[in-house]
């Protein structure tokens, strides 16, 4: 009920008071999960402030840079180090604790933290003037529908619209927007749950299984990694067209990439892209020796796994990735777009093996050790999950008819969106149907009691 | 965004005719299902009328076999067990099979995970919001989960993840065994106890006052027809008995006998008894159905 009523009051007020409204909405809202939080919040904000307001002026050093990004960084980096440092290597005594604090890394720090970052970059390579404006750069940091999990949005983007402001309701904007919202919400609840128990069940206790369950349920955690992460960037971006502000896309039909390459184009684009532009083009990218070109990749990906966390198990996923897009740069893995076969053939084997990489992304490391020790240690009986084949072909359908809605949408938005929108013109009550259908569905299959959104933990 | 508000209501009444004409749709495919989880429900709901009801969670669906309870005593039985089902649930299910008629006696398996034990998890109302001719059951909701009230407005939403279960129950499902009896069913497994950890029953000693006073309840409101026992556990030692003092003082307070079989060594100690640590197999089952509950239920009728 918070976003309908932020909605509905952001609306009645002038449109002066709509920004400063908004940031306190954004507030508010963050401190829910956590009041203490609110002060790394802060820190990102007032660092990034004067980091774009010094270097935004003519004395800037590369020396000076570097410090700026360490004052904006040092929340995130205390966060992410003081797992693997602090308690594994400093006794109990040792490991103070301030009350009300809790221990999680702060609900959207590493996305924030990002996106402020590469605002303090773009002003200091004078691609963007500072503004001046502290309610824009705090909004900016802080916007609501992003402030959880992003998407990471970028400054020259975003910048100009908190300047403008939204001074009159937009409507083809407000349902683009709620439909996003509902899309997202079927993705999240009917298809990434849905898919989340058969999952958990399997890998939580995967010695139990033999290779064959074990690779698809790796295959699944894909889709639900993807579902589970468009569901929430859609719910974002639609927020965002709700209050009237463009967010960049997070996702674009990455079912349909051929090879890890082409994935990283289409998954979590907010952070691939950022990460393109602020680690692996200053490190020299692709126009350089192909032997440093891989070293760039390599360290691209490493840094993507220290985004998620600096444990064993997102350095190997990192390592992992940035070892298999290296190579793939030998594979005419283009070429097999050419043919509607080869090309679901080699999205399938994509999907498998971002699944496979995705197995080093269990909490424990030795689960995840156990996962790949049942995968690569040869057959064992087969054993699907639930032992009554009521309950078990059930869920199979129930999955089965999600996974098809998800992917019947993503080949009309891939391939069929302009013959199927000329048919569909006009006939509004098909179009809404089709919404509404989704609300049905959710109350069908939905899994109602869901956990919280995946990427928020990071 | 006055445009904005009518679209957005207009899509409302949209999905609220469709919820109503959906919902009544599942409605009648999920209590026409006569077979699996599904149809035993509604077998139990609508149509079980026997003397003797037993209730409880899975170790009640496992342990008492109704034919031996016929044979010897002359009443008729039917086991109502339901798997990983807590106390809520068999307190509704009773309530609604009760609206249709009275039994003369019932037994209840007291199991202190589902029963006894604090945290919400076991607290499931997932059976319940689909009891539509139960008449306390919005109350019942309400305790559960404040939101589940108003949730159930919806008329798709007590069928929730049921309409394929109901559309693909047929024979062989865990309850329609070939060997079902008056709803008992038989475990034919035997436990291999070489990975059992002794004395290390999961002890979290907090209670649940919902599911306690669910229990007072159900104690409350049968207890001129009611016997409460707690079946053996294999490997289980007195030391671990007060778990269960909270149902035995209720027992006490409302005069309902109580029989507690948890810790007999004829049973805790015996593998062949044993499908797993918790269920007896059909052997098993068979013994402690004549050593306590045709003891029990004479005692009862006799009384």
């Amino acid at each position: 009920m918070f976003f309908p009523a932020l909605v509905l009051c952001y609306y009645a007020l002038p449109v002066r008071w709509r920004r400063a409204f908004l940031l306190c909405g954004s507030v508010a809202f963050y401190m829910l999960s956590n009041p203490a939080y609110a002060v790394m919040l802060l820190w990102v904000v007032v660092a990034s402030y004067f980091a774009v307001r010094h270097l935004g002026s003519a004395e800037r050093s590369r020396g000076t840079l570097w410090l700026w990004l360490l004052a904006v960084l040092g929340p995130m980096l205390f966060f992410k180090l003081k797992e693997p440092i602090i308690n594994l290597w400093l006794p109990e005594w040792a490991q103070w604790r301030l009350p009300g604090l809790n221990w999680a890394i702060p609900l959207g720090l590493s996305c924030y933290t990002l996106q402020a970052l590469g605002y303090v970059i773009d002003v200091y390579k004078r691609r963007i003037e500072p503004d001046r404006s502290w309610l824009n750069h705090a909004l900016f940091v802080c916007f609501l529908p992003t402030i959880t999990s992003g998407p990471i949005q970028r400054a020259p983007l975003m910048m100009p619209q908190f300047r403008a402001g939204v001074a009159t309701f937009d409507y083809p904007l407000a349902v683009q927007g709620a439909k996003r919202m509902v899309w997202g919400m079927f993705l999240k609840i009917v298809v990434a749950d849905r898919l989340g128990i058969y999952i958990n069940s399997v890998l939580q206790h995967s010695a139990q299984y033999n290779s064959l369950t074990v690779l698809i349920a790796l295959t699944l955690l894909a889709l639900q990694i993807y579902t589970d992460f468009a569901g929430y960037s859609f719910i974002a971006i639609g927020a965002g067209n709700l209050l009237g502000y463009r967010l960049a896309e997070n996702f674009h039909r990455p079912l349909f990439a051929v090879g890890l390459k082409d994935l990283w184009t289409r998954w979590h684009i907010s952070l691939s892209s950022w990460l393109r532009d602020y680690v692996y083009i200053p490190l020299g990218g692709s126009r350089c020796s192909k032997l440093r070109s891989t070293f760039n990749t390599i360290i691209a990906f490493l840094v993507s796994g220290m985004w998620h966390g600096i444990l064993p198990g997102y350095l190997c996923w990192g390592l992992c990735h940035g070892v298999v897009v290296s190579l793939e740069r030998f594979l005419p893995l283009q070429r097999l777009k050419a043919h509607p076969l080869t090309h679901a053939l080699g999205s399938l084997v994509t999907v498998m093996l971002m699944g496979v990489i995705l197995g080093f992304f269990r909490d424990n490391f030795g689960e995840a050790l156990e996962i790949y020790g049942t995968l690569f240690g040869g057959a064992k009986s087969l054993q699907w999950i639930i032992v009554d084949p009521v309950h078990t072909t059930a869920m199979l359908w129930m999955i089965g008819l999600t996974l098809v809605v998800v992917l019947a949408r993503d080949v009309y938005d891939e391939w069929c969106v302009a013959r199927l929108t000329r048919w569909t013109r006009g006939r509004r009550v098909l179009r809404w149907t089709f919404y509404a259908s989704l609300v049905w569905m959710i109350l069908l299959f939905g899994v109602l009691d869901s956990s919280q959104f995946i990427y928020m933990r990071f | 965004m006055r445009r904005f508000i009518l679209l957005l209501l207009a899509m409302a009444l949209l999905i609220v005719v469709g919820d109503q004409v959906i919902g009544r749709i599942v409605e009648r495919v999920y209590h026409n299902t006569s077979l699996g989880e599904v149809g035993r429900l509604n077998r139990i709901a609508d149509s079980v009328h026997t003397d003797i009801l037993v209730m409880g969670a899975s170790r009640a669906l496992h342990h008492y076999v109704p034919t031996i309870i016929t044979d010897t005593t002359g009443l008729t039985c039917y086991n109502c067990g339901l798997e990983g089902e807590s106390v809520l649930t068999h307190y509704a299910l009773l309530r609604n099979v009760t609206q249709r008629y009275m039994p003369r006696l019932i037994l209840y398996d007291v199991a202190y995970y589902f029963d006894i034990e604090g945290g919400t998890h076991t607290r499931r109302a997932g059976k319940i919001k689909r009891m539509s001719s139960l008449q306390c059951r919005d109350s019942i909701l309400a305790d559960i989960d404040r939101w589940e009230r108003l949730r159930t407005l919806s008329r798709i939403y007590p069928y929730n993840s049921v309409l394929f279960e109901s559309l693909l129950a047929r024979h062989g499902s865990g309850y329609d065994v070939p060997d079902a009896d008056n709803g008992y069913v038989p475990l034919h497994g035997h436990f291999d106890d070489s990975h059992f950890v002794w004395n290390n029953e999961i002890i979290n000693g907090d209670t649940d006052p919902v599911k306690l006073r669910y229990l007072e309840s159900l104690i409350a409101r049968y207890h001129d027809r009611l016997v409460v026992f707690s079946s053996p556990r294999y490997g289980a030692t007195e030391a671990t008995d007060t778990l269960y003092d909270p149902a035995r003082q209720l027992c006490q307070r409302y005069g309902v006998p109580f029989v507690m079989a948890r810790c007999d060594t004829a049973f805790t100690h015996h593998l062949e008894l044993w499908d797993d640590d918790g269920h007896l197999n059909d052997d098993g089952a068979r013994l402690y159905t004549r050593k306590y509950v045709i003891p029990a239920v004479k005692q009862f009728v006799e009384r």
